[in-house]
């Protein structure tokens, strides 16, 4: 483990006009699944093509398993950097069958014999549509091909370009799941591009956020959730409740809510000044209770009060938005329903702690 | 059903008639040596414009797809320029500029330079069209840029290149005008030939039922190239188009001088030589009145034409974008082999069936207009079956569940919102049967004269001057359809990302042989 599978050390790419990959350095060792999360136009599938050798990188260089193959006077064309790559629609080739496309990366020896496609047609759940063309695979299967057509060179690195995206929702878990248990047991070194938050949480050991062309974050995808490093994360990735601190005294603020405790910040981040930022809590971490069973004391009572305005039902859980007193709304996460209506008089009550993060916008 | 055996009656009485001339006499006219002769001159003219085909589009499609070459949009236009000059305008403004030119090379410069756009315009949308991803995924396969040109972008681009090259080989075979001028003796002119000469016509009808067996040969193997080309489409989402090369400024230069130099010769020479014959004919004169006569015997001739083939077409091309039944392919795809009648035979077949069964509709305003229906059918088809199938059936029958019976539901909503696409249809047919040259030139009644029997007839008199008048006319009647069809282009090779067309080389094709009717 001494030489990463990728090193990647200042990289600026752009297309001309301004760079849209804006100075990024991330280290991937062998065998990890990396997912690289952003919102459209944040820079993560040019960080991808320049990985993979489909443009030219500004400045910056990238190692890949210690031989550098972009850097200022280094350049190594995509043929010879040994980087496969599963593009977003899988981009097979439509005037070859299934096995032909497998094949297509083989050398030209090993295209004739057919074991190493056989291998990789069961690898991926294929076997007995060799001869079948790719318009008649479905979307999955298609997916699955690329997969096996990227993986038979014995790549030292595979690119995955969002390649669930175009499946529809089912499948895509379906597909996704078969993908990760195969690369997991192959232990191939795989970085995983893209905007579906859950699938990068769901799969990935390691998360990088990117936003405007520059990594934010790289962590375990429980800490991206639970310790965000700034605002813009903790939105991108899931729902949010935020509220502004009026008062802040030892580690409580004081919110709409009472007084939250808040977490330590985590290290790197810039402290964040008393009353000018935000504390933000994951829905749930609020718990409802029902104003009846308490009784309607206000001076026992424990929680803020507010009226339920809107439930939106998932059937695992429900997400139900509560009007507070002072007219701040916030998300309330409960596991099966909620057990309430909208109007119906509630009291929210925070359990752990809340984060606090600099609001750009203040 | 009634449409498809009108059209087939020519053929089939030319065939009745060969068969009636007694197997000897057949056998006869098949094993002169002329009847060779003919088949190799054909044959290699129809090669020879492939190949000069090949040459100049696969380097023009290359740099305007690409490339970041300056100025491609013009390039694009001029590209498809060539197909507003019916091709024996463009030999005549070359004959008239160089008048020592014939042979077998004259006439496959001059039919290279009209038709390669059809080869030219599909190339370039496809490698426009071809999904980066492609190429991409084969390059980070190890593949270096030529392998990938060779087993990626060339086995998908080839389709609609292919597609192009057999409609020029097509138009090569049945062309007359061309290879009359330059006095080439490939099928069209030797059956002409024969018919003038009137003695030898079981001769003209074999040689005539050949040259339809080899047209028939190339439009089957366009369709089967066309339907393999239509198949191989992939993939729902956004396909990207391919990254333009950078070139360096040598390589710029080199570009930017095989465009022009192909402007030149396809666009340059003719324009040039036009105008001096222009510059010349207003001193020897020009009569006005003849030439009124002539753009009145087109309109009128083509007119009754465009009507008749318009009522034939209807019923196919509702049949056809509605059901697609076998009997319906059948019929649709009987009607598309109208493609492979060359004119000289439609005008050969009806000299035939007129004489021998009506002797008094030879040689009238109607029996031409008739040959004109049958040679143009498939475009009044294809014009008015795309635009019908672009109405949404759910229309008619939410018009039908309001109340109206099938007739009125169909002229309400569906014939009221496919008329333009149906009239452009007829539109077509009308000026491409103005065009019409050797058919015109055997059915015309005496006396009777439009603007390119006009221009053929001072062609041949080697009367230069007095003819640009009517090769301007011709130019600017092709240049109708070519400009529709600039716009179904524009836009597409640039943003193939949008539309409904969006990665659909067949489509760029079939535009492409719809406006064949500028030949």
């Amino acid at each position: 483990m001494t030489t990463p599978a990728v090193a990647i050390s200042d990289l600026v790419v752009g297309y001309g006009g301004p760079a849209v990959v804006r100075g990024v350095s991330l280290e991937v060792p062998h065998g990890e699944f990396l997912a690289v999360l952003g919102a459209s136009g944040s820079g993560k599938t040019t960080l991808l093509r320049s990985i993979a050798g489909y443009l030219k990188p500004t400045a910056g260089s990238i190692v890949v398993d210690g031989q550098e193959v972009a850097g200022p006077s280094v350049w190594v064309p995509p043929e010879k950097r040994h980087v496969g790559v599963v593009p977003q629609e899988g981009a097979l080739f439509p005037q070859l069958d299934v096995a032909g496309n497998i094949a297509f990366g083989l050398p030209r020896r090993e295209r004739r014999t057919s074991t190493r496609i056989a291998e990789l047609l069961e690898m991926v759940g294929l076997v007995g549509l060799e001869k079948v063309r790719p318009q008649e695979l479905s979307g999955g299967q298609q997916q699955r091909v690329a997969l096996a057509r990227a993986l038979a060179p014995e790549p030292k690195l595979l690119l995955l370009d969002e390649p669930f995206s175009s499946l529809d929702a089912a499948l895509r878990v379906e597909v996704r799941t078969e993908v990760h248990a195969l690369l997991r047991s192959l232990g191939t070194t795989t970085i995983l591009v893209t905007h579906d938050q859950e699938e990068a949480l769901s799969l990935a050991g390691r998360v990088a956020v990117m936003a405007q062309g520059r990594i934010e974050q790289v962590d375990a995808p429980w800490r991206i959730y639970e310790a965000p490093s700034t605002l813009g994360i903790a939105r991108f990735v899931g729902d949010l409740v935020e509220l502004p601190v009026s008062e802040v005294s030892g580690g409580s603020a004081h919110t709409s809510l009472g007084w939250v405790p808040v977490a330590e910040p985590i290290p790197g981040q810039e402290p964040v000044a008393t009353t000018a930022g935000l504390v933000v809590l994951r829905p749930e971490q609020l718990v409802l209770v029902s104003d009846r069973t308490i009784g309607s004391d206000p001076a026992t009572a424990s929680g803020a009060p507010g009226t339920v305005e809107a439930i939106r039902y998932h059937g695992h859980d429900s997400l139900t938005t509560v009007r507070l007193t002072d007219g701040a709304m916030v998300a309330v996460r409960s596991a099966g329903g909620a057990g309430v209506s909208p109007g119906d008089l509630v009291r929210v009550v925070v359990t752990g702690s809340a984060r606090a993060l600099a609001d750009p916008v203040v | 059903m009634v449409a498809v055996v009108v059209t087939a009656i020519p053929l089939l009485y030319l065939l009745v008639r060969t068969i009636d001339a007694g197997g000897e006499s057949i056998i006869a006219a098949l094993w002169r040596e002329r009847t060779l002769d003919t088949t190799i001159t054909s044959l290699a003219l129809v090669l020879g414009v492939i190949l000069g085909c090949l040459l100049l589009a696969v380097p023009t499609a290359w740099l305007l797809a690409r490339t970041t070459i300056p100025g491609r949009p013009l390039f694009l236009v001029a590209a498809a320029l060539p197909l507003a000059v019916p091709s024996y305008v463009m030999a005549y403004a070359w004959i008239a500029e160089f008048p020592g030119m014939s042979g077998i090379w004259a006439v496959i410069l001059v039919m290279s330079l009209a038709s390669f756009p059809y080869v030219a315009i599909p190339l370039t949308a496809a490698l426009r069209h071809i999904d980066a991803g492609q190429e991409e995924v084969a390059r980070s396969l190890g593949l270096g840029p030529l392998a990938t040109a060779r087993r990626v972008t060339i086995p998908l681009a080839w389709p609609a290149a292919a597609a192009g090259l057999l409609l020029a080989a097509l138009y090569t075979l049945s062309e007359f005008g061309t290879v009359a001028i330059f006095r080439v003796d490939a099928f069209t002119r030797v059956i002409y030939t024969a018919y003038r000469a009137s003695f030898d016509r079981t001769s003209a009808a074999v040689l005539s039922i050949l040259l339809v067996i080899l047209a028939l040969v190339l439009v089957i193997v366009e369709s089967r190239v066309r339907g393999r080309a239509q198949r191989w489409r992939l993939g729902s989402g956004v396909a990207r188009p391919a990254p333009r090369q950078q070139l360096g400024r040598r390589a710029t230069v080199a570009g930017l001088a095989w465009l022009i130099g192909v402007g030149v010769l396809a666009l340059g020479v003719p324009a040039w030589s036009l105008t001096m014959r222009l510059v010349d004919s207003r001193q020897t004169g020009f009569d006005v009145a003849e030439m009124a006569g002539a753009i009145a015997g087109s309109v009128t001739s083509s007119a009754i034409g465009a009507a008749i083939a318009l009522a034939l077409a209807l019923p196919i091309a509702i049949l056809a974008a509605r059901y697609s039944s076998r009997l319906v392919r059948g019929v649709e795809g009987a009607a598309f082999l109208g493609h492979a009648l060359p004119g000289v035979v439609v005008g050969l077949s009806l000299v035939f069936l007129t004489l021998a069964l009506l002797p008094a509709a030879y040689q009238t305003l109607l029996t031409l207009a008739f040959a004109y229906a049958v040679l143009f059918l498939p475009k009044a088809i294809g014009a008015s079956r795309s635009s019908i199938a672009a109405v949404p059936p759910a229309l008619e029958s939410t018009a039908r569940s309001l109340g109206r019976g099938p007739l009125r539901a169909w002229f309400t909503v569906t014939g009221r919102l496919a008329w333009p696409g149906i009239a452009a249809g007829a539109l077509l047919v009308l000026l491409t049967a103005m065009k019409e040259l050797p058919a015109t030139l055997m059915l015309r009644p005496t006396g009777f004269d439009t603007l390119a029997t006009e221009l053929w007839t001072r062609t041949e008199i080697e009367a230069f001057g007095s003819a640009a008048p009517y090769a301007l006319a011709m130019i600017a009647l092709a240049s109708v359809p070519a400009w529709l069809m600039g716009r179904w282009l524009a836009g597409t090779p640039e943003a193939p990302a949008q539309g409904p067309t969006r990665n659909d080389e067949p489509v760029q094709v079939d535009q492409v042989t719809y406006v064949g009717g500028a030949r």
